[in-house]
């Protein structure tokens, strides 16, 4: 059975077009390469 | 291959998924796949430019923009992305109507939380008119459908947004609910009507029996009741709307008659006070006139004196000395008073030497009417003008002229006012001889 106010809840309000621009610079554009890169950058690190 | 070449293949792979099934319309697991492609590989281009296609198809198309922009920053050229951000930029009709799709949602979301439903479902319509392929405001329109218990309206709006995303699962929750709901009601329609159905079978045939009976005292008691609906009808309306209709009308004319009364006065005061601009202006035209007349007499009473004493610098005193006679005196304002006393003074004291001289030559020629109107002018500016000579002389002409009883007043004052000099001898003599 589907709680009318708990689906109401999960609807967000859309962006306009003058907010793109926004919504570009809070993207987290990190993916597993940034992550590699910076466990590998760790690794080195502990071993100096 | 190194780590980073794996990590980029497993991307490639999570891509071709997102491919399948955005070409079978499964947008929203397209979303997911190429999402997950892009957390391996943020700088896969054709996967995020899929992305912004698929959110584009959805409707979100902030998100679209948002992706394709990202794309053409990691890929500067030979870029769809690219050519996608300026379709779309360069489509003004496009953005507006974007952006007032956007505000249509956010306003029905914020009507729907406040509980404002039928408002909120006005908004959600002019949402999806304008961009018919916006998913998340067709699943908020069949949601508060479904919250006001108009299934098939959910239903139908439910199925279009399957139509365009095939397996998203909010969409699909929203059907199985409809779907369960509307069955459920099929359901308990039948039972009801199979109860209706044998309970109504008992109850036709005892109806039947009593229903002749009961129809020729129905039909009496409907005439009856029809009789006295008409004669209270009559009653109501003699006693309560005629005398109501009465009223109304006395209220009315009552009214009218006010009002004109009303205007009635107010129009007289209009006409007191109209008549009393008449009167002030009346005065003031007469002030103004009386003004002009006595600025016209002063006029002629200043050209007067500066031609008398234009004859008295041309030397004609005589002239001047008329002139000057002639301006009234108490016409003469405070301002020019001393003015005239000046001009008046000088030219007479010329003036009354020249008419002395004039009057001697009447005199000595016997001339003594003229002689005598002469002194007569001297003697009316200064009846002592050199110490009486003109009153002695003017009482010479009288007797001369055989007018005793002028010279005999004339050689009385001379004696009275200069005593103890020739002119009162002589005077006195000539009284002598005349009594």
């Amino acid at each position: 059975m589907i709680d009318y106010e708990e689906e109401l809840e999960k609807f967000l309000p859309a962006l306009e077009v003058e907010e793109a621009e926004a919504t570009i610079s809070q993207h987290d554009c990190t993916d597993l390469t940034d992550i590699m890169r910076q466990m590998i950058n760790e690794v080195k690190r502990n071993n100096q | 291959m190194n780590v980073i070449e794996k990590i980029k293949q497993f991307s490639n792979y999570y891509y071709n998924i997102g491919l399948k099934r955005a070409q079978v319309r499964d947008l929203s697991g397209a979303i997911e796949m190429l999402e997950k492609s892009l957390q391996f590989n943020k700088a896969n281009v054709e996967a995020r430019n899929l992305l912004g296609l698929v959110y584009y198809e959805t409707g979100e198309i902030v998100l679209a923009l948002r992706e394709w922009v990202l794309s053409a920053n990691y890929k500067k050229e030979d870029n769809k992305a690219i050519g996608y951000i300026q379709e779309i930029q360069g489509d003004v009709h496009l953005l507006t109507s974007t952006n007032q799709t956007v505000r249509y949602y956010n306003n029905a979301l914020e009507s729907a939380k406040h509980g404002q439903l039928d408002m909120s479902i006005i908004q959600l319509k002019k949402a999806v008119k304008l961009c018919p392929k916006f998913i998340r405001a067709y699943q908020l329109l069949a949601l508060l459908y479904m919250h006001q218990g108009t299934y098939m309206k959910a239903k139908e709006i439910l199925r279009t947004a399957g139509r365009i995303d095939r397996n998203n699962t909010t969409t699909l929750r929203y059907q199985k609910q409809v779907n369960d709901t509307l069955r459920m009601d099929v359901n308990t329609h039948k039972k009801t009507d199979k109860a209706d159905r044998s309970l109504g079978t008992v109850v036709q045939h005892e109806t039947y029996v009593a229903q002749s009976n009961l129809l020729d005292h129905q039909l009496w008691r409907a005439s009856l009741n029809i009789i006295i609906g008409l004669i209270v009808g009559v009653l109501i309306a003699y006693f309560l709307i005629l005398p109501s209709q009465e009223d109304k009308a006395s209220a009315l004319v009552k009214n009218q008659l006010q009002e004109a009364n009303t205007t009635i006065s107010s129009k007289n005061v209009k006409i007191n006070d109209l008549t009393e601009q008449v009167e002030g202006l009346t005065r003031q035209l007469g002030t103004m006139n009386e003004e002009q007349t006595s600025t016209s007499s002063e006029i002629a009473l200043y050209q007067k004196m500066l031609m008398a004493y234009v004859k008295y610098v041309d030397g004609d005193y005589v002239g001047a000395g008329t002139l000057i006679d002639s301006v009234d005196e108490t016409a003469v304002s405070e301002d020019m008073q001393g003015t005239y006393d000046t001009v008046k003074a000088k030219i007479n004291e010329e003036y009354m030497k020249s008419l002395l001289k004039t009057a001697g030559d009447y005199y000595n020629q016997s001339k003594f009417d003229d002689a005598i109107s002469t002194y007569q002018r001297i003697m009316a500016i200064d009846e002592n003008y050199m110490d009486g000579e003109a009153m002695y002389y003017a009482a010479q002409s009288y007797r001369k002229n055989g007018d005793n009883q002028k010279a005999i007043v004339l050689y009385q004052k001379v004696i009275d006012n200069y005593p103890e000099t020739q002119k009162a001898y002589n005077a006195q003599s000539y009284l002598d001889g005349m009594k």
